[in-house]
């Protein structure tokens, strides 16, 4: 018995009796269950990239996207700089704030089209902050395809698509990575992971089962968590957007992108000049250097782009944006000119168009609320200019034209088509109601006031065009509108004032 | 190249298959030269200053041994040596700054720097170590005599960034002793590391992106927002720097080597001198042993050595960073303890307040008392500026809303936040820093019990996979630095 224990041991005996490499070997067996429970029966593990712990831009844009029920007619593609027009041309036409969050189109397009070609028309955009050449190429060829694929792309691009020192490679964008969940992006690996050590977490990305899902890991905790605290702490609402969005901007830019409806509006302006806000420090820094590597992967991804479209036969229309001549000379010499001949001959070869609207004769710097991004009636003045220009192209105009002769749908019900659950929601007040409230009676309440207190007063409310709180909607005496924002219906968050009627993201 | 990197978890397995496969007379000469890699991973130019260090002190070692008249000058000269040194790459810019500041008065031209001044990592831990070699060999120690042991014990690459501050008397016996590496010392080298490892990506860095938003805009929360602040950086830096602590130890016993604890539960500290004997206990020691003992300690008249403290805790303070708020947070620390002090000299002459102390129920007043005097010392040594700092005191202190609460219901504005009612990620937090409380408290009973070491090994088997998988999960994409390798 002695001579047995003293038997020295085999070096697997010894490694077993090492809880750590035990624990390793475990570690990799549940991995193992969980890959091959995810493959053969994905429903117990019920992993979705739909399911996200945090609600990002363009986890926004793909819910709806995902929600069409048929193709849109036009794509736009393209970075803030076409963001801003988007948002901005919409508030100015529809003469309302636009919800970022849910706005996905340019209602603004549509009608210009429409009064052009005399056809209706669905638009959808995926003009997210900060989406790169390789962003664009990840969202066509993981959405834009089969029976979701456009008639026509319109692209807006801008040097700094292209080249950013902000940026350490490709993938490390957050459209790329909600991307790659969705779609398999692994054909471009090299080109989007520029470093070996990226490209390593990538590997291991791929090996362990365990790394590739630490997106759903979290989801599944977050939902756990919320669900602890509201058992615990009986709070309702424990989503990050419920924090004012300039405090989240300002102090939490580290945390992850999170979004919710009624997070960020683009208001119409006023009748005086929109305020410049100049941000040249920010393009000094993200134009610092020259890093002609990034340069010439993006141009890559732009050809895949354009290839792509050529083969599931969708026209591409390339904007250069337009810019304002101070940010153009922050750029390294010879630097815009090079970018603009590359995008050139790339547009030439694969028989796509290049719209250049950077003319500060077209776009002088009244329509510029900074340096790069264009102000709410520079937007409408951008969808005018490029309507003309679609129409002035005969290729362009040819397949728009047939475009609208396949489907003629009424535009206004387009939201409603993206978001069918709105209509299951019933608002007590829809019914015509006698605005009873004024300013001065609202400005009178104490600070401690609740709902009930406001309900007294003027009886149930109009609407309420909440998602993630409620938002109830008063009609006021003089014609006006109040918005009153509650996450309980009994504490008052906010209390706004407009003039016209308010209406929720999904009405838009 | 960071504790938790890939690059690390590449990097350490293949130092550790080459030294266990290697013979022992190699075993040296691979660490060493692991270590200079890991260095040179950051900037290659800074090993040219850490190999330079590492000559001089060894020959200045030397030189204080055997010279029997000019002992005193050779010591003085190798600290003049590391404290130069540090003083050049860390003090210049603040240095200067602060001359301009007291010019600016006199209407004279501020001065600047001809050249940009990068501070090499881990420097004003390396500085330490050698100061502590040649003023111990200056006090009688015999000097290292291998010089690869010497270049290893300063640039150890497990202790290199951010300590522990190692004494040679306990590092380099540990060379000379054949390593021999058991299943257990492996265990718990990689539990450590685990546990490291949680500490500071599961908690630390979590921690850091809410603490980030509260202490560069304090203007926009209240006031007992910022206490909340206050609390996570607290269990932040403390997680932040046990867990980089765990990882360097883990690594070194992964080589056979024991390197000093750095901390034993801080917040269950009951006062202030007991905090510093749980915080940083390799900082702590070495300050007391080679500036407050040297400066005349305790032996001294009450007032003298009440200035001994608080020049020894204000250079304690500057040692973290060449800024005011840190000297500020040194002066404060020196203050409190001088405060401490009088507090127990006057609670002996007080019979029913030493008694109250001594209660259960005023140890733990004593408890919570003490971790609320070093958070706010925290808001000075995390805050970006003293004006920051005492912007978010002065809020902390009155409670004060934040703007919209101010500003209540206006037409602009139009934003109610009432805190409590409506939180964003602070319920979280609310449940998060009590918890965190509890497991202080708990690894306190753990650590008394021995429970450890009882855990049947299905439970550690359980415990080490569950530290993976968290590991792997919740490293945030960007992680922070570890906070200590700023200094």
């Amino acid at each position: 018995m002695t001579a047995e224990k003293d038997k020295p041991k085999s070096l697997p005996a010894k490694l077993l009796s090492s809880y750590v490499v035990c624990a390793a070997l475990l570690f990799v067996g549940l991995e193992a269950i969980g890959s091959a429970l995810n493959t053969y029966s994905p429903q117990t593990m019920a992993l979705s990239p739909y399911k996200s712990a945090n609600r990002s831009w363009v986890w926004w844009n793909v819910r709806d996207f995902s929600r069409l029920r048929a193709a849109p007619d036009i794509v736009l593609l393209g970075s803030s700089l076409m963001m801003a027009p988007l948002h901005g041309g919409d508030a100015v036409h529809l003469n309302s704030a636009q919800n970022v969050p849910l706005h996905h189109k340019s209602q603004l397009l549509e009608d210009l089209l429409k009064e052009k070609f005399d056809r209706s028309y669905h638009t959808f955009a995926f003009a997210l902050g900060g989406e790169m050449v390789s962003d664009a190429w990840a969202i066509s060829d993981t959405l834009l395809k089969g029976n979701r694929k456009p008639k026509v792309i319109i692209y807006g691009v801008a040097p700094r698509d292209f080249m950013d020192s902000a940026l350490p490679s490709a993938a490390s964008t957050e459209i790329y990575k909600y991307m790659s969940r969705i779609g398999d992006l692994s054909a471009v690996d090299k080109d989007a992971y520029s470093s070996f050590w990226q490209q390593g977490e990538n590997a291991l990305s791929k090996i362990s089962f365990t790394y590739k899902h630490r997106p759903d890991f979290l989801y599944i905790q977050h939902r756990w968590a919320k669900e602890l605290f509201r058992k615990l702490l009986g709070y309702k609402e424990l989503e990050l957007v419920n924090s004012p969005y300039h405090v989240r901007k300002q102090a939490f830019s580290e945390l992850p992108e999170d979004n919710g409806p009624g997070s960020l509006f683009v208001d119409p302006p006023g009748p005086a000049q929109e305020p410049y806000e100049a941000n040249l420090d920010e393009y000094r820094f993200r134009y610092r250097k020259v890093n002609l590597k990034q340069f010439n992967t993006q141009l890559s991804f732009l050809e895949r782009l354009l290839v792509l479209s050529e083969k599931e036969n969708i026209r591409v229309v390339l904007v250069n944006m337009p810019l304002t001549e101070d940010n153009i000379n922050l750029m390294p010499p010879g630097f815009y000119q090079n970018y603009l001949n590359k995008v050139t001959a790339l547009t030439t070869s694969h028989k796509a168009l290049l719209l250049n609207l950077n003319d500060p004769k077209i776009f002088p710097q009244k329509y510029f609320t900074d340096s790069v991004h264009l102000n709410a009636r520079g937007g409408e003045h951008f969808f005018q200019v490029l309507a003309d220009r679609l129409k002035a192209d005969p290729e362009t105009a040819a397949i728009i034209s047939q475009a609208g002769v396949e489907r003629e749908i009424d535009s206004d019900n387009a939201g409603a088509e993206m978001t069918p659950e709105i209509s299951k929601g019933k608002d007590p007040g829809s019914a015509k109601m006698q605005p009873k409230l004024t300013r001065a009676i609202l400005e009178a309440l104490p600070k401690s006031a609740t709902v009930q207190d406001i309900i007294r007063l003027a009886g149930p409310h109009h609407k309420d065009i909440g998602s993630g709180i409620h938002i109830l909607t008063y009609p006021l005496a003089d014609g006006s509108w109040t918005l009153v924002g509650t996450p309980d219906m009994k504490s008052i968050l906010y209390i706004h004032y407009q003039l016209i009627e308010p209406k929720s993201g999904f009405e838009k | 190249m960071l504790f938790n990197t890939l690059q690390y978890a590449l990097f350490l397995p293949i130092v550790f298959a080459l030294f266990w496969l290697s013979p022992q007379k190699w075993r040296v000469w691979i660490l060493l030269s692991a270590s200079y890699i890991f260095y040179m991973t950051w900037k290659p130019i800074f090993i040219l200053l850490i190999l330079g260090l590492t000559l001089g002190n060894y020959y200045l070692g030397f030189a204080v041994h055997k010279s029997e008249k000019h002992k005193k000058r050779w010591l003085t000269l190798a600290i003049v040596l590391n404290l130069g040194t540090l003083a050049y790459f860390k003090y210049a810019y603040f240095l200067c700054e602060t001359t301009n500041q007291c010019l600016q008065p006199l209407g004279l031209p501020p001065a600047s720097l001809p050249f940009k001044i990068i501070l090499p990592l881990g420097i004003s831990f390396f500085v330490f170590e050698f100061i502590h070699y040649v003023v111990d060999v200056y006090r009688g120690h015999q000097p290292i005599k291998s010089f690869p042991a010497f270049a290893l014990f300063a640039s150890f690459f497990p202790t290199q960034i951010a300590g522990p501050i190692k004494r040679f008397q306990d590092f380099i016996p540990q060379f000379l002793a054949p390593a021999k590496l058991t299943i257990n010392q492996f265990d718990t080298a990689i539990s450590l590391i685990l546990l490291g490892l949680f500490k500071k990506v599961l908690i630390a860095d979590n921690l850091s992106f809410f603490v980030q938003g509260g202490f560069s805009q304090p203007q926009l929360f209240s006031g007992l927002d910022l206490w909340i602040f206050a609390y996570a950086f607290a269990f932040q830096i403390y997680f932040d720097f046990s867990g980089y602590t765990d990882i360097a130890r883990g690594s070194a016993n992964l080589f056979g080597y024991k390197v000093p604890v750095n901390f034993n539960l801080p917040y269950l500290a009951s006062n202030i001198s007991d905090f510093w004997r749980r915080w940083h206990i390799s900082l702590s020691t070495w300050l007391r042993d080679y500036l407050f003992i040297p400066l005349g300690g305790s032996r001294l008249s009450k007032w003298l050595n009440y200035r001994n403290l608080i020049i020894t805790m204000t250079l304690g303070g500057l040692w973290h960073g060449a800024a005011m708020h840190y000297l500020i947070w040194g002066l404060y620390q020196g203050i409190l303890l001088v405060a401490h002090k009088e507090f127990q000299a006057f609670k002996e002459t007080q019979t029913w307040l030493k008694n109250a102390f001594e209660s259960q129920i005023g140890k733990v007043v004593s408890i919570v008392l003490t971790f609320h005097v070093v958070c706010i010392g925290w808001v000075f040594f995390r805050a970006e500026t003293n004006t920051l700092a005492l912007q978010m005191l002065s809020k902390m202190l009155t409670l004060a809303p934040t703007i919209e609460q101010a500003a209540g219901q206006t037409k602009d504005v139009a934003m109610l936040l009432p805190t409590i009612n409506y939180p964003l990620i602070y319920p979280s937090v609310f449940l998060l820093l009590p918890l965190l409380a509890l497991a202080h408290i708990a690894m306190g009973y753990i650590n008394k019990t021995d429970l450890i070491e009882r855990t049947p090994k299905f439970a550690k088997i359980a415990w080490c996979c569950a530290m993976i998988f968290v590991v792997l999960v919740f490293s945030p994409d960007k992680s922070p630095r570890f906070i200590y390798f700023q200094f």
